[in-house]
């Protein structure tokens, strides 16, 4: 009843007395009692302020509690402004006397206008000013209750003993969280306190403190990096804090240590660098200090008394990893780099089972290395005999094409120096080329060989069953010696199997993922590499490669990601160049599943694939390019093979799935179950999960596997089963490489029927109509009508071309800027001392 | 299958009417006689001895045992001494006695006759066997030697036809017990036995054949010389005028099979690659005779080249189908060589082979023996490669009639179903995209170019275009063409709507374009 009493539109009562407004608390105070009964489980927030958990700070409406000077509470609106001015009830009352006594004053002395003297019967128009009813500013202010009596009210701020605002409220809960360690927690009513006010008072005090004791916290936990990170934060803003310096010590000290005894020196010595800067004298960064100079030092000895001049560089190298500040260090590292001049390369894959004599660009590339190929090309620098990296001196044909004299250059000893190549190696090679039973079988070498006659030492003759097209590209593959296996291993003085090569580098150590390859002497090739290591690090991916190109821990990487490309090319210091062909995507089928065999099928796969969205959302992460672009077929576009008249393969996903219905009901009803195999690539593995749904979606069931690169390369040109399987390699001459484009194991032993996996038995035809054709006119108008012909056949889905890049550091000097592999010419290559930023 | 049957059927006439090569598999004596036949058969001789012979020597023939003379050896490895091989040889006799009987006069000899100094049975050498084997009708000639990985005896037998000269495959069997080797030689005799026949008569699509010893009663049903369902393979030997024989030819590609029995005569259904391969049209005196042939458990090596240069045929695909029809079933696929060596036992009996090109054009069918020779056999075909390419090129139009024929369907469909609904609205972008489709016109126009195309390349290169199988798939598109191209309801549907717009004088909303791929749920 007596809160009734004081609506506020009633302004000009507002002369409340004491006692009312006592009696209004009390009743306000009761109503905001919780209710009785067991309480429930506090929330966070609200358990400590007495509220009811639906009443957590978090969630609840922003509210102001006030307390009476009778001890009652209310809970009102958030008042304003915020905070309210300072209140002192003594000059209040003073400054309320001096402004009665104005005001009365103000009334005597200015009558009204129209005189003060009334008529009858008129009201009066004189309006005595009510002096109890004048309050000063800021001694009332305005509240909405938020419980009980929902109105609005006018409240005296001399009855009020105190006002809690609801941010204090939630800093004092962010408070009370940060002491028992909910860190998480306090940081949201953090939030939703600064969302309210940034400026609150307390709010950045309060914030400091969670960054300092979720920090702590965190330091001693397996979060020891961030908890680093905070109390960085910390530092940054407010360095004077306390006790932060003394933590940041002991953080850094142990987070120093155990890098230092990982061995990540970098991360190491630049946590000591941050604490000398957060703690110029702070004792432990000295001893840090004196601890990376003392290994560093250490490890600097014993490059100098190392005489192998490899491994003093990389001790050299090792040491101003761990301290680049070493004195004299520099200078003494560039000496021992000009002594044994090493290239740091970044590669992403490695070669198969069969190792280099795999088809697959890691054998390439190593094959390059360490073994010389009979002959270096197809070009007359070849076949004449001029170029120096091969072995062939000479090579001449007669007989129309069906015999081929081949003369093989002198001084050309293996790598475990018994003896110079002979002819009877190159005789032995190509002998066992013909083998079924040998790994180093080529079904089209063995159904064109005739016979092979050792004329001289120096000299065979190679005698054909027919005229070719171009035998001399059976030559381009490396000689292995003749007193080994056919995996190009000798068997050692110990009992021991190892491969010898006669390149101008050989394998002289291997291990996780570190493999290292030394020059031969001068005396081996003639003309020994100016380079005198090559150290080749395995990484994960493309991207990996590239960041360590980045900073430096490799010189050159064979794959830059098409999708950073131009951000490759945009770091300084760094080169990119091209390889000379173009990287074919495609998937091959084996047509030795009877459900591959279906056209149908093959139609409805090729159909469920958007080629164009995947190249450009995954691949190039934009639109395609004049180099890399959409295939139509399974040679590169614009090459000689290519037939121009052939229509783009199309995207139709509902007539995918009526194709594999089809062919489901052509099977029995029976499920489409393929396995998918693709390679262990960045790019692939993006790419397959989108091929994989996009069959599913069609109604086959797929399985994947994951396997990588090279193994699954090499298996599938064994001729072993598959069903269907990512493939991307490098396209040479299609005249020739065709076969092998469309069927993985096209030259593989007729045992195991490998040409049966060619899905299409009309491109089969072809194919082997090509190989048989010994001309170009002959063989052009094949090539075209392969080409032609698959689009409808399907005996593979091709997906896209790619132009694959390499990227190289300037001190390198050497690579073209378009190269057939990665090291091609590495014997004329350069490289001058230089360390990664990070040991500047 | 049907399709793969019917192109076969039409290759047949085809090649019929057009091919000197192997065409026919089953050969009509109401045919009329054709330039094809048998290549063995390329020397004039006078014709062959009249159909029926004397009465009385048909009866000796039928009544004669086979004279069989076998040689046996023995690989000193194998521990067999004198003793054992007689205790052997004779329970094997008594064995035959028992199952064959009258139609066998076995007559083993002591030594090993021309095995003597032979490694292997295979090694055997042809001409080393006539003169040993002079005065009998038969030679068989075992070895028993130690199999390489256990205890077992390995046994080897081949047969020597003394009349055609004729020297049989390889047949092996195990003997695991010592014990079993009279009845393992009993085994191996009655696989090595090939009955001998001569052809009395031929006519109304069959021959009828004389079998030596038919008319012998047997002592077991095992030892029944012929029986329904046996296969007889031809052979022609050229006489000289003295009646002694001049040259045996054998006819390729063509077998006897009995249909029925007459007391000792065979009657059988000539199958041949050849439409009159037992031609009486030969210059020089000649008689038919035939030779009992079965599976043998070896692989049958064949080879195929192109008629014209002989160069492999590589990548073909060879399938087969027994004589009383099913399915084919595919072989494999021609290797490099053109070679194909089909597995063993991949047949119980003689089946029909089948060489395709693209799976799509049958360019030779001839029935085999599995088995029957262990040498390769090589076969000229004449590849066809314009009808190949013709055909190719008709698939690759069929498939995109396909495409389009769903397409319109599924436009169609959704089409009817908004006009069903009364949705006038949405019918227009629909009727659209069904008009925006390639139409009937367009493909006609397509088969008639392919058609014309073939035609005129036919006429050009003189060679086999037009094939049973081109023209067949010329006239399914143009069936398909006909059949689901009608434009006929979407010219209705268009009548209707601007009818309706006619009369409701309504603007209609902006087409929407038509999404194909959220046909389906719509």
């Amino acid at each position: 009843m007596a809160t009734r009493d004081f609506p506020v539109q009633a302004w000009k009562l507002m002369s409340l007395a004491a006692s009312l407004l006592a009696l209004l608390s009390a009743a306000v105070a009761a109503q905001l009692k919780p209710a009785s009964g067991p309480a429930p489980a506090a929330q966070p927030g609200a358990g400590s302020l007495g509220l009811a958990p639906e009443l957590s700070l978090l969630r609840s409406t922003p509210f102001d509690r006030i307390t009476l000077v009778d001890g009652s509470v209310l809970r009102v609106e958030p008042l304003t402004p915020r905070p309210l001015p300072p209140y002192d009830p003594e000059k209040d009352a003073a400054r309320r006397k001096a402004a009665a006594i104005q005001s009365k004053s103000k009334i005597k002395t200015q009558p009204p206008p129209s005189g003060n003297i009334g008529t009858l019967g008129q009201r009066k128009t004189i309006e005595r000013p009510e002096s109890d009813a004048e309050e000063l500013p800021g001694e009332t202010i305005s509240i909405h209750l938020l419980e009980g009596d929902l109105q609005d009210f006018l409240l005296k701020r001399i009855g009020i003993r105190s006002i809690e605002y609801f941010e204090d409220l939630l800093l004092a809960e962010a408070n009370r969280l940060i002491r028992r360690g909910d860190f998480t927690a306090a940081f949201d009513y953090l939030l939703r306190c600064q969302a309210r006010d940034p400026k609150w008072k307390g709010l950045a005090e309060t914030y400091d403190r969670l960054l300092f004791e979720e920090g702590v916290s965190l330091l001693s936990g397996t979060q020891s990096e961030r908890g680093l990170r905070l109390l960085r934060d910390l530092s940054s803003k407010r360095p004077s804090y306390p006790g932060l310096a003394e933590e940041l010590a002991r953080a850094y000290g142990r987070r120093i240590d155990a890098l230092f005894l990982a061995k990540n020196y970098s991360a190491g010595r630049r946590l000591l660098f941050e604490l000398e800067k957060l703690s110029p004298n702070n004792s432990g960064a000295k001893i840090a200090r004196e601890q990376f100079a003392a290994r560093a030092k250490e490890v600097a000895e014993a490059a100098e008394k190392s005489e192998d001049p490899g491994e003093g560089l990389d001790s050299w190298r090792e040491s101003l990893r761990i301290w680049p500040l070493l004195e004299g260090g520099r200078a003494r590292h560039d000496a021992a780099f000009s002594k044994a001049p090493t290239l740091d390369v970044g590669v992403t894959d490695e070669p198969g089972s069969r190792g280099l004599l795999g088809a697959t660009a890691a054998a390439e590339r190593i094959s390059a290395l360490v073994m010389s190929p009979i002959l270096a090309g197809l070009d007359e620098a070849a076949t004449t005999g001029q170029n120096p990296e091969q072995l062939a001196a000479g090579l001449e044909t007669t007989q129309l094409g069906r015999s081929l004299t081949l003369t093989l250059r002198e001084h050309r000893p293996w790598s475990d120096g018994s003896r110079s190549v002979l002819a009877i190696d190159v005789a032995w090679t190509l002998a066992e080329q013909a083998r079924p039973e040998s790994p180093l079988f080529r079904a089209r070498w063995a159904q064109l060989l005739d016979r092979i006659e050792i004329k001289e030492e120096r000299q065979i003759e190679i005698r054909l069953r027919r005229q070719s097209m171009k035998p001399e590209v059976w030559l381009q593959g490396p000689a292995l010696p003749a007193q080994g296996t056919p995996w190009g291993a000798v068997r050692q003085a110990d009992g021991s199997l190892r491969p010898i090569g006669d390149g101008p580098y050989r394998l002289v150590g291997q291990q996780k993922g570190l493999s290292v390859y030394k020059a031969e002497d001068a005396a081996a090739g003639g003309s020994r590499p100016r380079i005198a290591r090559v150290l080749e690090r395995l990484f994960t991916s493309d991207a990996e490669a590239l960041a360590a190109l980045t900073r430096g821990d490799v010189a050159l990487i064979d794959h830059v990601p098409l999708s950073r490309l131009e951000e490759a090319r945009a770091i300084p210091g760094v080169r990119v160049g091209a390889y000379e062909r173009p990287v074919l995507h495609r998937i091959a089928l084996d047509g030795r599943n009877p459900a591959l065999r279906l056209r149908t099928l093959r139609r409805g796969l090729s159909l469920a694939i958007d080629r164009k969205a995947l190249l450009e959302e995954i691949v190039l992460k934009g639109p395609s390019t004049a180099e890399s672009l959409v295939s139509d077929g399974p040679f590169p576009r614009g090459n000689y093979a290519d037939a121009p008249d052939v229509k783009p393969l199309e995207y139709d996903p509902l007539l995918a799935r009526m194709l594999v219905s089809a062919a489901r009901k052509e099977l029995g009803e029976q499920p489409i179950r393929l396995k998918f195999e693709y390679p262990r690539d960045a790019m692939v593995k993006a790419v397959a999960p989108r091929l994989i749904e996009a069959w599913t979606n069609a109604g086959v069931v797929i399985e994947a596997s994951e396997r990588p690169a090279g193994e699954l390369e090499d298996e599938l040109a064994s001729g072993r089963r598959f069903d269907l399987a990512y493939r991307a390699t490098a396209s040479d001459d299609p005249v020739f490489a065709a076969g092998p484009l469309i069927c993985p194991g096209y030259d593989a032993s007729p045992a195991i029927d490998p040409l049966g996996a060619i899905a299409s038995p009309r491109i089969l035809q072809l194919l082997l109509m090509l190989e048989a054709a010994a001309d170009p006119p002959t063989a052009n108008p094949l090539l075209l009508r392969i080409d032609r012909e698959s689009r409808d056949e399907l005996p593979i889905l091709p997906l896209w071309q790619t132009r694959a890049y390499r990227a190289w550091r300037d001190h390198l000097t050497g690579p073209a800027e378009t190269a057939r592999h990665l090291y091609e010419r590495i014997t004329s290559w350069e490289i001058r001392p230089w360390l990664p930023p990070e040991t500047e | 299958m049907v399709a793969a049957r019917d192109r076969m059927t039409l290759t047949l006439l085809l090649l019929l009417s057009l091919s000197p090569a192997p065409t026919s598999l089953v050969a009509s004596q109401q045919q009329p006689p054709t330039p094809t036949t048998p290549p063995t058969s390329t020397t004039p001789t006078p014709t062959s001895e009249p159909a029926a012979s004397s009465a009385s020597e048909a009866v000796a023939f039928e009544r004669k045992p086979y004279a069989i003379r076998c040689w046996l050896k023995i690989d000193p490895a194998a521990r067999v001494d004198a003793r054992r091989r007689g205790e052997w040889i004779a329970a094997w006799r008594s064995l035959a006695r028992r199952t064959v009987g009258a139609p066998w006069k076995l007559e083993v000899q002591p030594d090993e006759g021309p095995l003597a100094g032979v490694k292997r049975i295979e090694e055997l050498a042809l001409e080393t066997l006539a003169q040993p084997a002079l005065g009998a009708d038969q030679a068989w000639l075992l070895q028993v030697s130690p199999n390489n990985d256990s205890s077992i005896l390995q046994l080897s037998a081949r047969n020597y036809d003394v009349d055609t000269g004729r020297l049989g495959p390889v047949v092996s069997r195990r003997a695991a017990y010592a014990a079993d080797m009279p009845r393992e030689w009993m085994s191996l005799g009655l696989e090595v036995f090939q009955p001998s026949a001569r052809v009395v008569e031929s006519g109304a699509g069959g021959v009828t054949l004389s079998v030596q010893a038919a008319a012998l009663a047997p002592a077991s049903p095992l030892g029944q010389v012929v029986k329904v369902g046996s296969v007889f393979r031809p052979s022609r030997i050229f006489q000289k005028p003295d009646g002694s024989t001049l040259q045996v030819a054998e006819i390729r590609w063509t077998y006897l099979v009995v249909e029925s029995l007459n007391g000792p005569l065979a009657r059988c259904q000539i199958v041949s690659s050849y439409s009159d391969p037992l031609s009486r049209r030969v210059a020089r005196r000649s008689r038919l005779v035939a030779q009992g042939v079965k599976p043998v458990e070896s692989p049958t090596r064949l080879r195929f080249l192109a008629a014209n240069d002989r160069s492999p045929l590589a990548g073909y695909s060879l399938e087969a189908q027994r004589l009383d029809g099913g399915s084919p079933f595919p072989l494999g696929l021609t290797d490099r060589e053109g070679g194909i060596v089909v597995p063993v036992r991949f047949s119980e009996g003689l089946v029909r082979l089948r060489l395709l090109a693209g799976e799509i054009e049958s360019l030779a069918e001839f029935p085999v023996m599995p088995g029957e020779t262990a040498d390769q056999r090589t076969l000229l075909v004449d590849p066809k490669p314009l009808a190949v390419e013709m055909l190719t090129k008709l698939e690759a139009l069929d498939d995109e009639l396909l495409d389009l024929i769903a397409r319109r369907s599924r436009y169609e469909a959704i089409l009817k179903a908004r006009i069903e609904a009364d949705k006038w609205d949405e019918v227009e972008p629909w009727l659209k995209a069904v008009q925006d489709l390639p139409g009937k016109a367009v493909y006609q126009g397509r088969v008639k170019q392919l058609r014309d195309e073939a035609t005129r390349r036919q006429a050009e290169s003189k060679a086999v275009v037009m094939t049973r199988a081109v023209l067949a798939k010329l006239q399914d598109l143009d069936s398909m063409v006909e059949r689901y191209l009608d434009d006929e309801a979407i010219k209705a549907y268009a009548t209707d709507l601007a009818a309706r717009k006619a009369t409701t004088n309504k603007k209609a909303p902006t087409p929407v374009a038509p999404n194909p791929g959220s046909a389906t749920a719509s």
